[in-house]
């Protein structure tokens, strides 16, 4: 397996990261839960976080966890729609084209939550007010998320970052076609 | 990452710990909340404000992202067509596909794909000049993708039996012209190239030209049952056929050349012809109409039609068909193909019982 350094992954990749905390902020402002701290990229571990308010709606609080996958991917296939047909499909492509494309597959691949994005949803579904239906959701949530994080070992995290740049043309096209 | 901390532990709540607001102080508090902040302050923290250089960035990559979408309806458009191009060749509607992948080519000269793609179409259309330039272009390069490197060999393969080898090439020399050849000639030619398909179909075409369709159809039998799917043998066994007024063998032949091929165009016109033959002058018609919206351009499909409107008495469409193709600019094929259906119509050939 091609072992490169968590870091320098993050280095290069640092939009997603910005992306994926700009995702928990927003989430957070939309639930209308303050936020009192942002970090949205530092050398370190972790590569950026959010501080904000405990959240009292445990289901609001699993989608800010989860906000990011929302976000980043939303943002990364857009980013790299008009970009995807010309580098994988046409090879016609220009610098802006790459420039896209290493924008939206940087951005999808930082769609995955976090382990600690998968600690404060299991913080939270442990309490005995959380509703069952979110306990129900939320465990698997958790399971995914960390497998998500093991995948990244095998490069699963870019895999989705050019699935996700790939899928979105390749959608609109089987569906105009 | 998020964390959420409690509210003894939030920021504001160090800088001013007690009973107010932890950020400002203020004694009113809104609601029942982990931070103790008042209405003012919980507003601002809701709306945490997001740093210029945030807002900068992003404003970067929405004029990046502005200048790439002017591309995007000419790049989706391709990939539709590209999309259209090799679904129709999935379904052996070869002309749609050919002409899909054309319009890809036209844009994006380059893609492999397309290319590759459009070559099997070119050949079951019969579209030699296409063909033989995109093979000639083709193999310099070199394939990444094995699935579309087969495609295209098995295209090539089956091209190489429509061309005359070294061997016929070599005959013909010797004996310039293939009329006076005699059947012992033929066969001693065979005897060392039993498999030259391209060499039995030139026997035949001149046995069927001397009226010898028994030995003509016995050529081209041997021909099909070492390749079934060889068109010009269908083609030559399903008039051959309709010579022999065998209508229902020539329709039999007649849909195996389609079923390689659902849009050929001269395999959808015989098969129109067939019909009038068999006196079904209306379904011949229909067939005929349906055919000449999608392939007017080709003069066989129109003569068809021009035939199948003076059989269906359709006099003032038919002539008005007559007038046309007397003004077009015909090359010496549709002049014969045409010239043909004139001479039906004015009772000179005959056509059908």
């Amino acid at each position: 397996m091609f072992f490169i350094p968590g870091f320098v992954i993050t280095l290069v990749t640092f939009p997603g990261v910005i992306v994926h905390e700009l995702g928990h902020q927003l989430f957070c402002r939309y639930f209308k839960v303050p936020v009192f701290k942002v970090v949205y990229f530092q050398m370190g571990n972790p590569a950026g976080y959010v501080l904000h308010e405990a959240v009292k709606n445990k289901a609001q609080g699993m989608l800010i966890s989860i906000g990011p996958f929302i976000v980043n991917t939303i943002v990364g296939a857009l980013i790299s729609l008009p970009a995807a047909l010309p580098v994988f499909k046409f090879h016609t492509a220009g610098p802006l084209d790459y420039v896209l494309i290493y924008l939206g597959v940087s951005i999808a691949m930082h769609a995955f939550p976090s382990s600690g994005d998968a600690n404060v949803i299991w913080n939270s579904i442990k309490e005995q007010d959380t509703p069952r239906w979110v306990k129900i959701l939320g465990y698997p949530v958790v399971g995914l998320i960390y497998l998500g994080s093991l995948g990244s070992f095998f490069w699963l995290d870019l895999l989705y970052g050019i699935g996700v740049a790939v899928g979105l043309p390749n959608l609109l096209i089987a569906l105009l076609g | 990452m998020e964390e959420h901390l409690p509210a003894e532990q939030s920021p504001t709540e160090e800088e001013s710990p007690g009973t107010g607001c932890a950020n400002c102080g203020q004694p009113a508090l809104e609601g029942n909340h982990a931070a103790r902040l008042c209405g003012d302050c919980r507003a601002y923290f809701i709306r945490f404000p997001i740093p210029l250089w945030i807002r900068v960035f992003a404003g970067g990559i929405c004029i990046v992202l502005l200048f790439s979408l002017f591309t995007l309806p000419k790049n989706l458009s391709l990939g539709i067509h590209l999309e259209k191009g090799i679904k129709a060749g999935k379904e052996k509607n070869y002309f749609t596909a050919e002409k899909e992948l054309k319009s890809v080519l036209e844009k994006a000269p380059d893609n492999l794909e397309a290319k590759v793609h459009l070559t099997t179409a070119a050949f079951y259309n019969q579209d030699f000049e296409t063909l033989m330039t995109l093979l000639k272009k083709l193999s310099k390069v070199r394939f990444e993708d094995q699935e579309l490197f087969s495609e295209l060999e098995a295209t090539a393969d089956k091209t190489l039996t429509y061309i005359p080898n070294d061997s016929f090439g070599n005959f013909t020399v010797s004996h310039p012209d293939l009329a006076k050849l005699t059947a012992s000639d033929w066969e001693g030619y065979f005897l060392h190239n039993p498999d030259d398909n391209y060499a039995a179909i030139a026997y035949s075409s001149e046995l069927y030209d001397r009226k010898e369709y028994e030995t003509a159809d016995s050529v081209l039998q041997t021909i099909l049952k070492r390749t079934p799917e060889y068109g010009t043998a269908l083609m030559l066994e399903t008039n051959l056929k309709r010579e022999q007024h065998k209508l229902d063998e020539a329709a039999v032949y007649c849909n195996r050349m389609l079923s390689m091929n659902h849009e050929l165009p001269y395999g959808l016109a015989i098969q129109s012809r067939i019909l009038l033959q068999q006196k079904k002058d209306k379904q011949a018609l229909d067939l005929a109409l349906k055919n000449y919206k999608k392939f007017d351009g080709n003069y066989y499909v129109v003569s068809s039609l021009m035939l199948a409107y003076h059989f269906n008495g359709r006099i003032p469409e038919r002539d008005a068909l007559v007038r046309q193709l007397q003004a077009a600019k015909l090359d010496s094929l549709a002049k014969t193909q045409v010239q043909y259906a004139l001479d039906v119509i004015a009772q000179k050939e005959k056509f059908r019982d």
